[in-house]
């Protein structure tokens, strides 16, 4: 078993029940969509600065 | 020509405008007395109908991105495809068969960077996938980065496995080719690694509804998403079997399955996003009924 991150973003307010839900070692961030053509730029970034696979 | 094509909307209105035309110039033909202008005129309102109803629902469709093809549209996405992708490159897919599933690649697009439609972004691969515990057939896609001078057939690329409904859904944030475009500009930018990403609609089978669990006696999706595609993938691409370098991400229902599955089985995924997420369990499978396993599982 290891711990899960889950990253929020989007719609903050809905998703405050499953922040106060979250517990060790459930780690939980809140992000934000990027605007623009590529709006899950931020996402796919924030996914992979959590993986610890940034180059 | 692809349900969610353009051209099948073009087509459609183009039809429409000549059958309503043709309708207004053939009007006194139509109007004639007798069985066969009434025959005649049945026909061109029937016609007419099926062609401007077909354009609305065509064009619903590509804006709610319900069905991402003929197949998902008709039920019929457990025949498996052409198999195309059997090489040595790396990054392509090879084909499992037998007790081991099966992963079947039936069409590959070349993602250019944004910005720069000459430096090569990668591919999108069009896949077909067949669990072999679960016994669930897919469709969906799989975006396989270029391959630089990091690339290795060493297996330790990060995956990311993206559900949603709108994958074939053109200009939706999570359409397949959206998220390709966007992967193959995060990583020539230098800030995201080589990942590959896994898409796959949130109802992967008739019946499974879109909340990616186990249906007792029904689809066994979460099984697929939890034992069979980690196998599959990792059997046909360069990716790490490190639970730590497993992500899975979604949007609407599939932000919720997003959300489940790596909360109920961090071994396999370690990090989830729910962009735009739905937070509470969504209705059971219709033609499940009741099942109080299945509540289990979704509270």
């Amino acid at each position: 078993m290891q711990p899960v991150t889950v990253l929020l973003t989007g719609d903050y307010p809905a998703a405050v029940p499953m922040l106060a839900l979250a517990r060790e070692p459930l780690r939980v961030s809140v992000g934000s969509l990027a605007g623009g053509e590529l709006p899950l730029a931020s996402v796919l970034y924030e996914i992979g600065r959590l993986l610890g696979t940034q180059p | 020509m692809g349900l969610t094509s353009p051209a099948l909307i073009a087509l459609l209105a183009v039809l429409s405008a000549l059958l309503m035309a043709g309708a207004v110039g053939f009007w006194r033909e139509l109007a004639r007395p007798g069985p066969i202008g009434l025959v005649m005129r049945i026909a061109m309102v029937f016609v007419l109908d099926v062609v401007v109803l077909g354009l609305i629902l065509a064009i619903a469709n590509q804006s709610g991105g319900f069905y991402a093809s003929w197949s998902e549209l008709f039920g019929t996405e457990h025949v498996a495809g052409h198999i195309i992708a059997v090489g040595r490159d790396p990054v392509a897919a090879r084909t499992l068969h037998g007790h081991d599933g099966q992963l079947a690649v039936t069409s590959r697009v070349a993602i250019a960077v944004p910005g720069h439609p000459r430096t090569p972004g990668g591919r999108l691969l069009t896949v077909t996938m067949t669990g072999p515990v679960s016994g669930i057939t897919a469709s969906g896609y799989v975006y396989a980065p270029p391959a630089g001078r990091r690339m290795t057939t060493r297996p330790d690329l990060p995956a990311i496995v993206v559900i949603s409904d709108r994958l074939g859904a053109t200009g939706a944030a999570f359409s397949a080719r959206r998220i390709a475009r966007t992967a193959a500009a995060e990583i020539a930018s230098g800030r995201l690694r080589p990942v590959v990403i896994v898409m796959l609609p949130a109802r992967i089978a008739p019946g499974a509804g879109r909340t990616c669990l186990d249906v007792p006696g029904g689809p066994q999706a979460a099984t697929f998403f939890t034992q069979d595609l980690p196998n599959l993938v990792r059997s046909g691409f360069p990716v790490s079997g490190n639970s730590a370098l497993w992500a899975v991400a979604g949007d609407s229902t599939g932000a919720y399955c997003a959300l489940q599955l790596a909360a109920t089985n961090s071994a396999v995924y370690s990090v989830a996003a729910a962009p735009a997420g739905h937070y509470t369990p969504q209705a059971a499978p219709r033609d499940v009924g009741p099942s109080r396993p299945l509540r289990r599982q979704e509270t």
